[in-house]
């Protein structure tokens, strides 16, 4: 019988809210579907974005590195404007942009972000929300060659689609991206790629909101594909950075996360 | 049906192997330059499959991961190749057919 493959690749995502220490919990496959790698404060991580959106304002949270000119002065991620050492509610910084602002423990995933009084940090308030997203595939996040970095899995496999509550980040921010873009998750369900038993493996969408519906034309399109001498490559990571099917990005649909599950 | 000839010479239980392609459950990276296709196992177990590591060649991360979806490409393709006067040679050491960049393959049976 021929029938399409369809290929996933894994990318990370977590809004969570600001911890006023700067160490955050561990990130772990299943709360962003991803491992990011230990890094020290003297290099980058080129896969992982580390923002910061302030909810109000706040006086001196910011080093004055971050506000000086000079290499490492930040203006706001989203309309490039000027910071000062002062937030305002709605400013977003890459805080990721800079080395020294941020170390991932060694082993352990947990990013820790400096503070003000570091000079390259931002201090932050539980009411702030950090956006960790993974850009692309690159060695710093994992896993990217193991069990769970990507799954192929005929169209026959797929069971089912069901849509999931998601609510990560704080106060007005809870359930939006940096920007402000509502989003909400799609359980997409397989047959196991390991097991013939009663066993399923899950591919989980944080996606664009209210796209449900279209993300299950996306599946019934991808899923009745006439390409057979290849995968149908529905997501993944490379290099350059993300690839998203059409069928996915021309019924409006964003992919923030692509969290791969297997029994 | 699908054929994976993993030896020059067939002497044991995983040197050649016969599939079924509508049994076939999924692929994955499962290393550097290795992805996995996944089998019903020839033991007719439910709760472990048989599995055909494709090896293909070493480079860096990129390189890696082109080379591992451009086996998986490779392998959609046989498993997709309809013969019905004879069975479809995925990989064969033997025959010298290695498509898609796979430089080995390793059979390993659920027991």
């Amino acid at each position: 019988m021929k029938q399409p493959y369809l290929y996933f690749g894994r990318k990370g995502y977590q809004a969570t809210a600001g911890v006023v220490n700067g160490g955050y919990a561990a990130l772990t496959i299943a709360n962003s579907g991803m491992l990011p790698a230990s890094k020290a404060n003297s290099v980058l991580s080129p896969s992982l974005r580390v923002l910061i959106k302030s909810t109000t304002a706040e006086d001196s949270v910011r080093g004055a590195l971050l506000t000086t000119a000079g290499d490492t002065k930040l203006t706001d991620f989203i309309d490039g404007s000027d910071l000062t050492a002062n937030s305002i509610a709605g400013e977003v910084v890459n805080i990721s942009s800079i080395p020294k602002s941020y170390t991932i423990g060694s082993g352990d995933e947990i990013v820790t972000i400096l503070k003000a009084n570091d000079t390259s940090g931002q201090t932050v308030i539980t009411g702030d929300t950090v956006y960790f997203e993974e850009m692309k595939f690159d060695a710093t996040v994992l896993p990217i060659n193991t069990v769970g970095a990507d799954l192929a899995i005929p169209a026959s496999a797929f069971i089912a689609a069901e849509p999931l509550a998601f609510t990560e980040g704080v106060g007005v921010n809870a359930g939006l991206d940096e920007a402000g873009n509502a989003l909400d998750a799609t359980r997409l369900i397989f047959k196991s790629a390991n097991k013939a038993g009663a066993a399923v493996d899950t591919v989980d969408l944080v996606h664009t909101a209210n796209k449900f519906k279209e993300v299950c034309e996306a599946m019934q399109e991808l899923c009745n594909a006439e390409l057979y001498d290849g995968m149908v490559k529905v997501h993944y990571l490379d290099a350059e950075g993300q690839n998203l099917h059409n069928a996915f990005s021309g019924r409006g649909i964003d992919v923030k996360r692509c969290l791969i599950t297997r029994a | 049906m699908i054929i994976f000839n993993s030896h020059a010479t067939i002497s044991s239980t995983t040197t050649l192997n016969m599939y079924r392609t509508d049994q076939h459950f999924g692929m994955e990276s499962t290393g550097a330059n290795v992805a996995k296709m996944h089998f019903k196992s020839a033991v007719n177990h439910i709760d472990a499959p048989d599995f055909i590591a494709l090896t293909s060649a070493n480079g860096d991360d990129n390189v890696d991961q082109t080379n591992r979806i451009a086996s998986m490409d490779a392998m959609v393709s046989k498993l997709n190749t309809v013969n019905k006067q004879g069975f479809v040679v995925a990989f064969s050491e033997i025959e010298n057919v290695k498509p898609g960049g796979i430089l080995s393959i390793a059979v390993t049976l659920d027991s």
